[in-house]
Protein backbone atom coordinates (compact mmCIF):
# COMPACT_ATOMS: atom_id res chain seq x y z
CA UNK A 1 0.00 0.00 0.00
CA UNK A 2 2.15 3.47 -1.05
CA UNK A 3 0.89 6.50 -1.64
CA UNK A 4 1.45 7.98 -5.28
CA UNK A 5 4.61 10.01 -6.07
CA UNK A 6 4.65 13.31 -4.66
CA UNK A 7 7.42 15.20 -3.59
CA UNK A 8 7.89 16.50 -0.27
CA UNK A 9 8.14 20.09 0.59
CA UNK A 10 9.56 21.09 4.19
CA UNK A 11 9.04 24.58 5.41
CA UNK A 12 9.85 26.17 9.02
CA UNK A 13 7.34 29.26 9.16
CA UNK A 14 4.11 30.53 8.49
CA UNK A 15 5.78 32.54 5.77
CA UNK A 16 7.62 29.60 3.75
CA UNK A 17 3.95 27.93 4.29
CA UNK A 18 1.95 30.30 2.18
CA UNK A 19 4.76 30.87 -0.34
CA UNK A 20 4.90 27.10 -1.05
CA UNK A 21 1.22 27.01 -1.59
CA UNK A 22 1.08 29.97 -4.08
CA UNK A 23 4.15 27.83 -5.68
CA UNK A 24 3.11 24.57 -6.04
CA UNK A 25 -0.10 23.51 -7.68
CA UNK A 26 -1.97 20.29 -6.50
CA UNK A 27 -0.32 20.74 -2.69
CA UNK A 28 -1.54 19.67 0.58
CA UNK A 29 -0.63 20.43 4.04
CA UNK A 30 0.45 17.83 5.84
CA UNK A 31 -0.02 18.64 9.55
CA UNK A 32 0.28 15.15 11.75
CA UNK A 33 -0.63 13.49 8.47
CA UNK A 34 -2.43 10.82 10.57
CA UNK A 35 -5.73 10.98 8.63
CA UNK A 36 -3.91 12.76 5.34
CA UNK A 37 -1.30 9.39 5.11
CA UNK A 38 -4.19 6.87 4.99
CA UNK A 39 -5.86 8.81 2.61
CA UNK A 40 -3.18 9.30 0.26
CA UNK A 41 -2.26 5.50 0.57
CA UNK A 42 -5.67 4.56 -0.22
CA UNK A 43 -5.14 7.20 -3.46
CA UNK A 44 -8.67 9.18 -2.20
CA UNK A 45 -5.68 11.92 -1.85
CA UNK A 46 -3.26 12.09 -4.51
CA UNK A 47 -1.64 15.19 -4.21
CA UNK A 48 1.76 15.94 -6.53
CA UNK A 49 3.23 18.11 -3.68
CA UNK A 50 3.14 17.52 -0.02
CA UNK A 51 3.78 20.73 1.98
CA UNK A 52 4.91 19.57 5.14
CA UNK A 53 4.09 21.97 7.81
CA UNK A 54 4.64 19.61 11.18
CA UNK A 55 8.10 21.65 12.26
CA UNK A 56 5.81 25.17 12.49
CA UNK A 57 7.43 25.38 16.03
CA UNK A 58 5.60 29.18 16.00
CA UNK A 59 2.04 27.22 15.29
CA UNK A 60 2.33 24.86 18.45
CA UNK A 61 1.39 26.23 21.86
CA UNK A 62 -1.75 26.15 24.46
CA UNK A 63 -1.99 29.29 26.29
CA UNK A 64 -4.41 30.79 28.20
CA UNK A 65 -5.94 34.68 28.33
CA UNK A 66 -8.89 35.66 30.57
CA UNK A 67 -11.91 33.93 28.45
CA UNK A 68 -10.18 31.50 26.14
CA UNK A 69 -7.59 29.13 25.69
CA UNK A 70 -5.62 29.46 22.47
CA UNK A 71 -4.47 26.58 20.43
CA UNK A 72 -1.91 26.65 17.97
CA UNK A 73 -2.67 24.54 14.45
CA UNK A 74 0.28 22.40 14.89
CA UNK A 75 -0.37 21.42 18.79
CA UNK A 76 -0.78 18.06 18.52
CA UNK A 77 -3.69 16.54 20.40
CA UNK A 78 -1.66 15.07 23.36
CA UNK A 79 -0.46 18.60 24.07
CA UNK A 80 -3.94 19.91 24.14
CA UNK A 81 -5.13 16.82 26.49
CA UNK A 82 -2.47 17.32 28.92
CA UNK A 83 -2.46 21.49 29.10
CA UNK A 84 -3.50 23.12 32.76
CA UNK A 85 -5.71 25.48 30.51
CA UNK A 86 -8.03 22.73 29.01
CA UNK A 87 -8.36 20.37 31.79
CA UNK A 88 -9.33 23.27 34.27
CA UNK A 89 -11.37 25.71 31.84
CA UNK A 90 -12.69 23.27 28.53
CA UNK A 91 -12.73 19.60 30.12
CA UNK A 92 -14.93 18.15 27.70
CA UNK A 93 -12.15 19.17 25.26
CA UNK A 94 -9.33 17.17 27.24
CA UNK A 95 -12.00 13.83 27.46
CA UNK A 96 -12.95 14.43 24.21
CA UNK A 97 -9.13 13.91 22.91
CA UNK A 98 -8.73 10.89 24.95
CA UNK A 99 -11.57 9.34 22.79
CA UNK A 100 -9.39 9.78 20.15
CA UNK A 101 -7.91 6.70 17.92
CA UNK A 102 -5.24 5.74 20.24
CA UNK A 103 -1.99 7.16 22.28
CA UNK A 104 0.64 6.86 19.39
CA UNK A 105 -1.41 8.55 16.63
CA UNK A 106 -2.47 11.46 19.28
CA UNK A 107 1.27 12.21 19.60
CA UNK A 108 1.16 12.88 16.01
CA UNK A 109 -2.22 14.25 14.87
CA UNK A 110 -2.58 18.10 15.18
CA UNK A 111 -5.84 20.27 16.10
CA UNK A 112 -5.65 22.26 12.81
CA UNK A 113 -5.37 19.09 10.96
CA UNK A 114 -8.24 17.83 12.36
CA UNK A 115 -10.40 20.75 12.21
CA UNK A 116 -9.57 21.29 8.64
CA UNK A 117 -10.25 17.80 7.76
CA UNK A 118 -13.96 18.42 9.85
CA UNK A 119 -14.41 14.54 9.72
CA UNK A 120 -17.79 13.85 10.42
CA UNK A 121 -17.84 10.78 12.74
CA UNK A 122 -14.37 12.83 14.32
CA UNK A 123 -14.32 13.23 17.61
CA UNK A 124 -13.87 17.08 17.55
CA UNK A 125 -17.19 18.06 16.05
CA UNK A 126 -19.53 18.00 18.68
CA UNK A 127 -17.00 19.93 20.98
CA UNK A 128 -16.31 22.32 18.71
CA UNK A 129 -20.03 22.51 18.34
CA UNK A 130 -21.05 23.61 21.68
CA UNK A 131 -18.21 26.06 21.90
CA UNK A 132 -18.45 27.39 18.76
CA UNK A 133 -14.48 28.55 18.77
CA UNK A 134 -13.05 31.79 16.61
CA UNK A 135 -11.28 30.15 14.00
CA UNK A 136 -8.09 32.34 13.30
CA UNK A 137 -6.80 31.65 9.41
CA UNK A 138 -3.95 32.94 7.17
CA UNK A 139 -3.30 33.51 3.31
CA UNK A 140 -2.11 35.66 0.60
CA UNK A 141 -4.75 38.35 1.35
CA UNK A 142 -3.89 38.19 5.03
CA UNK A 143 -5.07 37.01 8.73
CA UNK A 144 -8.90 36.26 8.91
CA UNK A 145 -11.29 34.97 11.91
CA UNK A 146 -13.99 33.34 11.61
CA UNK A 147 -16.51 31.90 13.93
CA UNK A 148 -16.70 27.78 14.03
CA UNK A 149 -20.40 27.79 12.82
CA UNK A 150 -19.83 29.74 9.32
CA UNK A 151 -16.38 27.95 9.85
CA UNK A 152 -17.74 24.32 9.05
CA UNK A 153 -20.08 23.93 6.01
CA UNK A 154 -20.63 20.14 6.62
CA UNK A 155 -18.85 16.71 6.68
CA UNK A 156 -15.24 17.02 4.98
CA UNK A 157 -16.04 21.08 3.96
CA UNK A 158 -14.57 24.59 5.39
CA UNK A 159 -14.59 27.90 4.94
CA UNK A 160 -10.65 27.91 3.33
CA UNK A 161 -9.30 28.79 0.68
CA UNK A 162 -6.58 26.58 -1.49
CA UNK A 163 -3.68 28.89 -0.78
CA UNK A 164 -4.94 29.89 2.87
CA UNK A 165 -3.51 28.01 6.41
CA UNK A 166 -5.46 27.40 9.62
CA UNK A 167 -2.95 29.36 11.95
CA UNK A 168 -4.65 28.64 15.32
CA UNK A 169 -8.47 28.92 17.18
CA UNK A 170 -9.51 30.34 20.53
CA UNK A 171 -11.56 28.37 22.83
CA UNK A 172 -13.76 29.94 25.07
CA UNK A 173 -13.87 29.05 28.86
CA UNK A 174 -17.27 26.95 29.51
CA UNK A 175 -18.08 29.43 32.24
CA UNK A 176 -17.90 32.65 29.66
CA UNK A 177 -20.59 30.20 27.95
CA UNK A 178 -23.04 30.07 30.99
CA UNK A 179 -22.03 33.38 32.11
CA UNK A 180 -25.04 33.44 34.53
CA UNK A 181 -24.18 29.90 36.24
CA UNK A 182 -22.57 29.94 39.25
CA UNK A 183 -21.19 26.46 38.19
CA UNK A 184 -19.95 24.60 34.91
CA UNK A 185 -19.70 20.80 34.35
CA UNK A 186 -18.86 19.68 31.10
CA UNK A 187 -18.64 15.88 29.12
CA UNK A 188 -17.78 14.46 25.93
CA UNK A 189 -19.41 11.31 25.20
CA UNK A 190 -19.03 8.61 22.96
CA UNK A 191 -20.49 5.72 21.47
CA UNK A 192 -18.00 3.39 19.41
CA UNK A 193 -17.65 -0.34 18.70
CA UNK A 194 -14.13 -0.65 19.81
CA UNK A 195 -11.57 1.58 21.60
CA UNK A 196 -10.21 4.33 18.99
CA UNK A 197 -12.80 3.40 16.29
CA UNK A 198 -14.93 6.30 14.87
CA UNK A 199 -17.83 7.60 16.39
CA UNK A 200 -20.87 5.86 16.16
CA UNK A 201 -22.27 8.67 18.29
CA UNK A 202 -20.52 11.94 19.50
CA UNK A 203 -21.99 13.85 22.76
CA UNK A 204 -21.23 16.97 23.89
CA UNK A 205 -22.34 18.69 26.54
CA UNK A 206 -21.74 22.23 28.77
CA UNK A 207 -24.39 22.61 31.71
CA UNK A 208 -23.99 25.53 34.24
CA UNK A 209 -26.30 25.49 37.83
CA UNK A 210 -27.75 28.27 39.76
CA UNK A 211 -26.91 27.90 43.72
CA UNK A 212 -29.87 25.64 44.19
CA UNK A 213 -28.53 23.38 41.74
CA UNK A 214 -30.96 24.47 38.95
CA UNK A 215 -29.43 23.86 35.23
CA UNK A 216 -29.75 27.55 34.04
CA UNK A 217 -28.48 26.97 30.62
CA UNK A 218 -27.28 23.68 28.98
CA UNK A 219 -25.19 23.13 25.86
CA UNK A 220 -26.19 19.88 23.76
CA UNK A 221 -24.60 18.73 20.41
CA UNK A 222 -24.60 15.09 18.97
CA UNK A 223 -22.31 14.28 15.94
CA UNK A 224 -21.64 11.33 13.70
CA UNK A 225 -25.42 10.96 13.50
CA UNK A 226 -26.21 12.42 10.26
CA UNK A 227 -25.28 16.11 10.00
CA UNK A 228 -23.82 17.58 13.45
CA UNK A 229 -26.72 19.73 15.37
CA UNK A 230 -27.08 21.60 18.33
CA UNK A 231 -30.46 19.72 20.24
CA UNK A 232 -32.17 23.53 21.37
CA UNK A 233 -35.09 21.23 22.28
CA UNK A 234 -33.00 19.47 24.76
CA UNK A 235 -31.26 22.46 26.01
CA UNK A 236 -34.22 24.17 26.74
CA UNK A 237 -36.33 20.62 28.56
CA UNK A 238 -33.42 20.84 30.89
CA UNK A 239 -33.96 23.96 31.76
CA UNK A 240 -35.05 25.27 35.47
CA UNK A 241 -34.49 21.30 36.34
CA UNK A 242 -32.55 19.23 38.43
CA UNK A 243 -31.39 16.99 35.76
CA UNK A 244 -34.35 14.47 37.24
CA UNK A 245 -35.03 11.05 35.88
CA UNK A 246 -37.99 12.70 33.61
CA UNK A 247 -35.83 15.87 32.40
CA UNK A 248 -33.09 12.94 31.35
CA UNK A 249 -35.93 11.31 29.28
CA UNK A 250 -37.31 14.49 27.75
CA UNK A 251 -33.81 15.50 26.54
CA UNK A 252 -33.34 12.11 25.12
CA UNK A 253 -36.75 12.05 23.55
CA UNK A 254 -35.43 15.46 21.82
CA UNK A 255 -32.52 13.95 20.63
CA UNK A 256 -33.48 11.00 19.22
CA UNK A 257 -36.30 13.23 17.32
CA UNK A 258 -33.57 16.09 16.47
CA UNK A 259 -30.72 13.93 14.73
CA UNK A 260 -30.70 12.64 11.42
CA UNK A 261 -28.82 9.01 11.06
CA UNK A 262 -27.50 8.82 7.08
CA UNK A 263 -28.64 5.07 7.57
CA UNK A 264 -31.93 3.72 6.96
CA UNK A 265 -34.16 0.82 8.81
CA UNK A 266 -32.81 -0.68 12.40
CA UNK A 267 -29.24 0.42 11.70
CA UNK A 268 -30.23 4.22 11.46
CA UNK A 269 -33.00 3.70 15.02
CA UNK A 270 -30.09 2.05 16.25
CA UNK A 271 -28.07 5.31 16.14
CA UNK A 272 -30.95 7.01 17.11
CA UNK A 273 -31.47 5.86 20.17
CA UNK A 274 -28.19 5.35 21.26
CA UNK A 275 -27.65 8.84 20.49
CA UNK A 276 -30.51 9.36 23.22
CA UNK A 277 -28.83 7.19 25.60
CA UNK A 278 -25.45 8.88 25.23
CA UNK A 279 -26.89 12.70 25.53
CA UNK A 280 -28.37 11.28 28.88
CA UNK A 281 -25.03 10.17 30.38
CA UNK A 282 -23.17 12.89 28.59
CA UNK A 283 -25.92 15.32 30.77
CA UNK A 284 -26.12 12.99 34.27
CA UNK A 285 -21.90 13.57 33.70
CA UNK A 286 -21.87 17.12 33.39
CA UNK A 287 -24.72 17.87 35.77
CA UNK A 288 -22.81 15.80 38.24
CA UNK A 289 -19.72 18.01 37.71
CA UNK A 290 -20.98 21.34 38.27
CA UNK A 291 -23.31 20.22 41.13
CA UNK A 292 -19.85 19.00 42.58
CA UNK A 293 -18.44 22.79 42.53
CA UNK A 294 -21.06 23.88 44.26
CA UNK B 1 4.87 16.58 -12.15
CA UNK B 2 8.04 14.59 -14.12
CA UNK B 3 8.67 11.12 -14.28
CA UNK B 4 11.28 11.95 -11.94
CA UNK B 5 10.71 10.27 -8.39
CA UNK B 6 10.94 13.03 -5.94
CA UNK B 7 14.25 12.00 -3.67
CA UNK B 8 15.22 13.28 0.05
CA UNK B 9 18.39 12.89 1.84
CA UNK B 10 17.32 11.87 5.00
CA UNK B 11 19.95 12.56 7.95
CA UNK B 12 18.33 10.51 10.95
CA UNK B 13 19.88 8.76 14.36
CA UNK B 14 18.15 5.50 14.71
CA UNK B 15 19.15 4.45 18.16
CA UNK B 16 22.24 6.43 18.83
CA UNK B 17 23.92 5.75 15.24
CA UNK B 18 23.60 8.37 12.61
CA UNK B 19 22.10 7.41 9.27
CA UNK B 20 22.11 9.31 5.77
CA UNK B 21 20.22 8.00 2.75
CA UNK B 22 18.66 9.68 0.09
CA UNK B 23 15.38 7.93 -0.36
CA UNK B 24 12.01 8.36 -2.25
CA UNK B 25 9.71 11.13 -0.65
CA UNK B 26 6.83 8.39 -0.66
CA UNK B 27 8.71 6.28 1.55
CA UNK B 28 7.17 5.63 4.85
CA UNK B 29 9.21 5.22 7.77
CA UNK B 30 8.42 1.78 8.96
CA UNK B 31 9.91 0.83 5.29
CA UNK B 32 12.50 2.91 5.78
CA UNK B 33 13.79 1.36 8.72
CA UNK B 34 13.44 -2.20 7.38
CA UNK B 35 14.56 -1.69 3.51
CA UNK B 36 16.72 0.65 3.31
CA UNK B 37 18.49 0.51 6.40
CA UNK B 38 18.07 -2.67 7.37
CA UNK B 39 16.40 -2.79 11.18
CA UNK B 40 13.97 -5.68 10.29
CA UNK B 41 13.24 -5.62 14.05
CA UNK B 42 10.08 -2.68 13.72
CA UNK B 43 7.30 -4.90 12.05
CA UNK B 44 4.74 -3.97 8.95
CA UNK B 45 1.05 -5.17 9.73
CA UNK B 46 -1.80 -3.49 8.65
CA UNK B 47 -0.05 -0.75 7.03
CA UNK B 48 -3.18 1.48 7.71
CA UNK B 49 -1.85 2.79 11.38
CA UNK B 50 -4.23 0.38 12.90
CA UNK B 51 -2.31 -2.82 14.68
CA UNK B 52 0.88 -0.51 16.05
CA UNK B 53 3.20 -3.86 14.89
CA UNK B 54 5.48 -1.06 13.61
CA UNK B 55 5.25 1.72 16.54
CA UNK B 56 8.37 3.27 16.96
CA UNK B 57 9.85 6.13 19.61
CA UNK B 58 10.26 9.42 17.24
CA UNK B 59 12.22 11.89 19.67
CA UNK B 60 11.09 9.95 22.29
CA UNK B 61 7.69 9.61 21.76
CA UNK B 62 5.49 6.45 20.73
CA UNK B 63 4.44 7.15 16.91
CA UNK B 64 3.16 4.61 14.21
CA UNK B 65 5.96 4.18 12.38
CA UNK B 66 3.55 3.63 8.86
CA UNK B 67 2.04 6.82 9.23
CA UNK B 68 5.09 9.28 9.03
CA UNK B 69 7.27 9.73 5.70
CA UNK B 70 10.60 9.17 5.96
CA UNK B 71 11.40 12.43 4.70
CA UNK B 72 9.50 14.06 7.71
CA UNK B 73 11.64 13.07 10.07
CA UNK B 74 14.65 14.28 8.80
CA UNK B 75 17.52 15.25 11.35
CA UNK B 76 15.15 13.58 14.36
CA UNK B 77 15.46 11.06 16.77
CA UNK B 78 14.02 7.21 15.99
CA UNK B 79 14.38 4.45 19.04
CA UNK B 80 13.34 1.12 17.72
CA UNK B 81 13.29 -2.21 19.38
CA UNK B 82 17.04 -2.68 18.39
CA UNK B 83 17.77 0.13 20.74
CA UNK B 84 15.91 -1.12 23.95
CA UNK B 85 18.74 -3.07 25.28
CA UNK B 86 21.39 -0.83 24.89
CA UNK B 87 19.07 1.79 25.92
CA UNK B 88 18.90 0.02 29.64
CA UNK B 89 22.44 -0.85 29.46
CA UNK B 90 22.88 3.34 29.32
CA UNK B 91 20.27 3.47 32.06
CA UNK B 92 22.47 0.56 34.48
CA UNK B 93 18.60 -1.47 34.24
CA UNK B 94 20.23 -4.12 31.61
CA UNK B 95 19.08 -7.60 32.36
CA UNK B 96 20.48 -10.83 31.15
CA UNK B 97 18.88 -14.02 29.90
CA UNK B 98 21.02 -17.57 30.84
CA UNK B 99 21.90 -17.72 27.55
CA UNK B 100 23.82 -14.23 28.19
CA UNK B 101 21.74 -11.75 26.00
CA UNK B 102 20.81 -8.31 27.47
CA UNK B 103 17.67 -7.19 27.81
CA UNK B 104 15.45 -4.22 28.79
CA UNK B 105 13.51 -5.41 31.44
CA UNK B 106 10.28 -4.99 29.61
CA UNK B 107 11.78 -7.16 27.36
CA UNK B 108 12.61 -9.67 30.64
CA UNK B 109 8.91 -9.12 31.23
CA UNK B 110 7.38 -10.43 28.37
CA UNK B 111 9.67 -12.90 28.61
CA UNK B 112 8.75 -13.90 31.81
CA UNK B 113 5.06 -13.31 31.68
CA UNK B 114 4.86 -15.48 28.04
CA UNK B 115 3.93 -11.89 26.87
CA UNK B 116 3.95 -12.96 23.41
CA UNK B 117 2.99 -15.73 21.45
CA UNK B 118 4.26 -15.80 17.48
CA UNK B 119 5.99 -12.12 18.27
CA UNK B 120 4.83 -9.96 15.31
CA UNK B 121 3.08 -7.56 17.33
CA UNK B 122 5.59 -7.79 20.27
CA UNK B 123 7.96 -5.26 18.97
CA UNK B 124 5.41 -2.28 19.24
CA UNK B 125 4.13 -3.59 22.61
CA UNK B 126 7.36 -2.70 23.75
CA UNK B 127 7.99 0.44 22.58
CA UNK B 128 4.62 1.80 23.12
CA UNK B 129 5.36 0.59 27.07
CA UNK B 130 8.51 1.75 27.28
CA UNK B 131 7.20 5.48 26.83
CA UNK B 132 4.34 4.79 29.25
CA UNK B 133 6.95 3.53 31.86
CA UNK B 134 9.07 6.72 31.10
CA UNK B 135 6.02 8.61 31.81
CA UNK B 136 4.42 6.99 33.97
CA UNK B 137 6.85 4.81 36.14
CA UNK B 138 3.32 3.12 38.22
CA UNK B 139 0.80 2.74 35.71
CA UNK B 140 -2.65 0.88 36.89
CA UNK B 141 -3.46 -2.03 34.83
CA UNK B 142 -6.45 0.22 33.32
CA UNK B 143 -3.65 2.73 32.50
CA UNK B 144 -1.99 0.27 30.87
CA UNK B 145 -4.36 -0.61 28.93
CA UNK B 146 -5.11 2.94 27.61
CA UNK B 147 -1.90 2.78 26.82
CA UNK B 148 -2.19 0.04 24.29
CA UNK B 149 -5.13 0.00 23.03
CA UNK B 150 -3.18 0.57 20.05
CA UNK B 151 -1.35 -2.30 19.63
CA UNK B 152 -3.41 -5.24 18.63
CA UNK B 153 -2.09 -8.99 19.29
CA UNK B 154 -3.32 -11.53 18.12
CA UNK B 155 -2.04 -14.74 20.54
CA UNK B 156 -2.18 -13.77 24.22
CA UNK B 157 -5.50 -12.44 25.04
CA UNK B 158 -3.17 -9.54 26.50
CA UNK B 159 -3.98 -10.59 30.06
CA UNK B 160 0.01 -11.70 29.99
CA UNK B 161 1.24 -8.51 28.41
CA UNK B 162 -0.37 -5.96 30.71
CA UNK B 163 1.19 -8.42 33.48
CA UNK B 164 4.58 -8.29 31.58
CA UNK B 165 4.20 -4.57 31.64
CA UNK B 166 3.25 -4.17 35.16
CA UNK B 167 6.50 -6.65 36.06
CA UNK B 168 8.75 -4.59 34.26
CA UNK B 169 7.57 -1.70 36.42
CA UNK B 170 7.85 -3.10 39.06
CA UNK B 171 11.55 -4.13 38.59
CA UNK B 172 12.07 -0.69 37.46
CA UNK B 173 10.73 0.90 40.26
CA UNK B 174 12.83 -1.41 42.68
CA UNK B 175 15.43 -0.62 40.79
CA UNK B 176 17.33 2.29 41.68
CA UNK B 177 18.90 1.51 45.11
CA UNK B 178 17.39 -2.35 45.27
CA UNK B 179 19.37 -3.43 41.72
CA UNK B 180 22.69 -1.91 42.96
CA UNK B 181 22.69 -4.56 46.01
CA UNK B 182 21.56 -6.98 43.46
CA UNK B 183 17.99 -6.72 44.50
CA UNK B 184 16.35 -7.74 41.71
CA UNK B 185 14.54 -10.86 41.99
CA UNK B 186 16.82 -13.11 41.22
CA UNK B 187 15.42 -16.49 41.60
CA UNK B 188 15.19 -18.28 38.33
CA UNK B 189 11.68 -18.59 37.39
CA UNK B 190 9.94 -21.88 36.75
CA UNK B 191 9.58 -23.10 33.42
CA UNK B 192 11.49 -21.00 30.76
CA UNK B 193 14.88 -21.16 30.44
CA UNK B 194 16.10 -17.30 31.71
CA UNK B 195 17.38 -15.87 34.93
CA UNK B 196 17.37 -12.35 35.88
CA UNK B 197 21.21 -11.27 36.17
CA UNK B 198 22.24 -9.06 38.91
CA UNK B 199 25.25 -8.01 37.27
CA UNK B 200 23.72 -4.70 36.33
CA UNK B 201 25.42 -2.32 34.63
CA UNK B 202 27.10 0.27 36.98
CA UNK B 203 27.64 -2.00 39.41
CA UNK B 204 31.00 -3.29 39.89
CA UNK B 205 30.82 -6.94 41.12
Amino acid sequence: MYPRKFEHVSVRTVEEALDALETYDDAELLAGGQSLVPLQKTRFASPDYLIDITDIEELRYVEEDENEVRIGALAKHTDIQQANPIQDHVRLFSECIGEIADWPVRNQGTFGGTLAEADPSGDYLPVMKVLNPTIELTGPEGNREVPFEEFYFGMFTVDMDDEEILTGARLPKLQSLVPDAVAVGSAYEKHAERSGDYALVGVAIVVGVDTDGLVTEARVSVGAVGPLVRVTDAESVVKGTTLDEDALNAAATAVEKTVQPDEEGSEGEYKEAMAGEFAKRALSSAYDRATEEL
Amino acid sequence: MTDDTPTTTVSVTINGEEYVRETEDRRLLVHFLREEVGLTGTHQGCVVGKCGACTVLHNGVPKKSCMLYAAAVDEDEITTVEGLAKRAEMNGVAMKTREGTTFHPLQMGFKQNHGLQCGFCTPGFLMTATALLRENPDPTREEIKSAISGNICRCTGYTSIVDSIEWAAARLREDEPAVADGGIDSTPCEGCNCEIADDVEGNDE
